[in-house]
């Protein structure tokens, strides 16, 4: 039997699809609920797939974040708040289409385009993951050094805000990751005779905090008022008047296909900046850019394709080098070094049959998105009348389960409370959270590949330039950090003008 | 909760110096120029840069910024007791998780927090976040088998 015919027996196992239906209705509901997040969604799944094997475990967190990214459209569409960042590009757009009376197109598009981007998405990963493995294969510990701090770069690049806070979010996940017993001599540092920080800080408790506490915390001390449009549309067949969508634009979603998804495989940017990326794009290159936002449907067509695109693509760098496209896959690494499925170029000798579960199970879950999404249309304004005085105390209440579970210590709720306020106070104050979890998650990875070529190297920096894959990459990431400090001095000189420091995020 | 630029630079370049001090400590690597410290070291420093770069941004914004301000927070004070309740309930659920309990304790929490959120309305808090708190207790500590403390009702329930 091949490696892919495993690989169908165990993604088509009935237990396998009985977790994807339940990850599914699971996602739509948290991409639906304003305020809640897909990284929350696949943060708060971790400890359940804790105690499965590893085939359900990923399609349940593959599922899940598909149909919270979609879902993430409803609320957006009906009562403009997106459900998530995700959806924030084209919020305005939906909702101002919805006062018009086409609630029915904005949520069909919502969901048609998020499937044919996750579909080709997806058909990318699948494609493009074995050639990388193999070209990887032949990296040292210079390239990877490189190739993290790159994607560290990215992340401070691509976060809106200032410049000098996102690379304050870097330096305080790499400061995090270096609590615990160094990778190289084995010193415990920044333990304060701690038996359990000698460990690190554990980085599932980290997650949840970052995200879910935060944002329970983002909740509480916000105003609470849900503008009920949704009450008054009437939702008949949502998948009318999509064909002709389809070949009117079917440029628009070529193009956002392969933005959406080329923005995933870059390191450190997912689906939220992918959708404000080709929402620009569109009104850059539409025949009728006067219409944006006044409630036109194109700008909607091109990011709802690409942020579904960009999260298959997100998985590439993650699967192939063991570094996060986003942060989602900044958790997903986790669960899959838990697994034992080790990312990185070896995964596709080592473990074959689940490279190709992993492929399988993403078109499967695109596909499942157009029923379980009609449903989810169909049902939202049930989802919406959930009170969320009761939710968020649930949602609290699974955090402290989550973080008790990674290693059955109280100690990883304290991390997730620490880590939470820590969190919540960043993103009040301009500085983006996603940058410090790819630095916790990188952060080990880095230091131990630096550790080894300066060794390798007796200290001596050029050294980082002398192999021909490790130049290109060294010089790329330098002139991403040459155009940060640029953008910090144009912001700095700006400082002398009334403020806006946008409320950013992830 | 939004702190002046110029007190968030002060306080990274604390940070920069306790990392700075605590790294001096590290041993060096037998045999090596460098050790566990280097790594810390240039991250203080990049804390010390940005640090700078943030104090200097905040003086020279040339505003009257508050310290710290609640903006956008709505009821300010009320906001206040509700994110107290949030996080010294968290604390109080760590401190008596063994004594309580997870079901006890998460029920009391939950209870609270709801009826607070819900203008005061304990009972129908209780009502729903009972029943709430034992499927939760239930999937994970019988189905996922993750050991939650069950307090002093070790033996009295399944």
């Amino acid at each position: 039997m091949t490696a892919f015919e495993t690989a169908l027996g165990l993604v088509f196992e009935p237990y396998t699809l009985s977790m994807m239906l339940l990850a599914g209705a699971f996602g739509l509901f948290v991409g639906a609920m304003p305020g809640l997040t897909a990284t929350m969604a696949t943060a708060l799944l971790v400890p359940v797939t804790f105690f499965m094997p590893p085939v359900p475990a990923i399609a349940m967190l593959v599922t899940a974040t598909a149909m919270a990214i979609f879902a993430g459209d409803l609320p957006g569409a009906l009562v403009r708040i997106p459900g998530t960042p995700a959806s924030a590009a084209y919020v305005e757009e939906a909702y101002r289409l919805t006062q018009k009376g086409q609630a029915e197109l904005v949520l069909g598009c919502g969901l048609v385009f998020s499937v044919i981007g996750g579909i080709f998405g997806s058909l990318v990963l699948a494609l493009s993951a074995p050639v990388l493995a193999e070209f990887a294969l032949g990296f040292s510990s210079f390239e990877y050094f490189w190739l993290a701090l790159f994607g560290l770069s990215c992340a401070v690049f691509i976060s809106t805000g200032r410049p000098v806070k996102g690379v304050v979010s870097v330096l305080l996940g790499l400061a995090l990751a270096t609590v615990g017993i160094d990778p190289t001599a084995g010193y415990p540092r920044f333990t304060f005779g701690s038996v359990e920080l000698t460990g690190g800080v554990s980085f599932i408790p980290a997650m949840i905090g970052m995200f879910a506490i935060a944002e329970v915390l983002r909740w509480v001390t916000s105003p609470r008022r849900i503008e009920d449009l949704a009450a008054r549309q009437k939702l008949g067949n949502v998948f009318r008047g999509q064909w002709q969508l389809f070949t009117r634009y079917r440029l628009n979603v070529l193009r956002a296909n392969l933005v959406g998804t080329a923005i995933g495989v870059l390191p450190g940017a997912g689906a939220d900046i992918a959708a404000w990326v080709t929402y620009a794009l569109s009104k850059r290159f539409s025949k009728e850019p006067e219409k944006f936002g006044t409630g036109h449907i194109e700008g909607m067509v091109d990011a709802g394709t690409a942020n579904n695109s960009a999260l298959a693509g997100a998985w590439v760098p993650a699967l192939v080098f063991g570094i996060p496209g986003d942060s989602i896959t900044a958790i997903v690494i986790g669960v899959l070094f838990i697994k034992g499925m080790n990312p990185g170029p070896t995964v596709m000798l080592h473990n074959p049959e689940f490279l190709y579960a992993i492929f399988i199970i993403f078109v499967l879950a695109n596909v499942l998105m157009l029923p379980l999404g009609w449903l989810a249309i169909k049902i939202f304004r049930q989802i919406l009348l959930i009170p969320r005085e009761f939710l968020m105390p649930l949602i609290l209440i699974l955090c402290v389960v989550g973080s008790f579970a990674i290693n059955n210590s109280v100690f990883g709720v304290g991390i997730m409370l620490a880590l939470g306020v820590l969190g919540w106070l960043m993103e009040a104050n301009g500085f983006p959270i996603a940058p410090a979890i790819l630095g916790l998650v990188l952060g080990e990875m880095i230091e131990s590949h630096f550790m080894t070529s300066m060794i390798k190297a007796n200290g001596n920096l050029l050294a980082f330039f002398e192999r021909p894959v490790s130049a290109v990459l060294g010089v790329v990431t330098l002139v991403v950090w040459g155009w940060i400090l640029l953008a910090q001095l144009r912001s700095m000189r700006r400082s002398t003008r009334p403020p806006h420091d946008p409320a950013l995020i992830r | 909760m939004r702190v002046h630029d110029a007190v968030l630079g002060i306080l990274l370049l604390l940070l920069a110096g306790f990392m700075a001090h605590a790294a001096a400590g590290f041993p060096p690597m037998p045999g090596q120029r460098f050790g566990p410290a280097l790594v810390p070291f240039l991250l203080a420093a990049g804390f010390a840069l940005s640090g700078l770069v943030l104090l200097a941004s905040g003086l020279l914004s040339g505003r009257s910024q508050p310290l710290v301000s609640l903006e956008g927070w709505g009821e300010p004070k009320s906001r206040l007791v509700d994110v107290a309740l949030v996080l010294g309930g968290l604390v109080l659920l760590i401190v008596f998780w063994h004594t309580l309990g997870f079901l006890i304790s998460a029920t009391f929490y939950a209870t609270l927090l709801a009826g607070r959120l819900r203008g005061g309305r304990y009972a129908s808090a209780l009502f729903v976040c009972a029943p709430l708190c034992f499927i939760v207790d239930w999937v994970f500590r019988r189905i996922l088998l993750v050991p939650l403390p069950q307090g002093p009702l070790t033996g009295l329930y399944w």
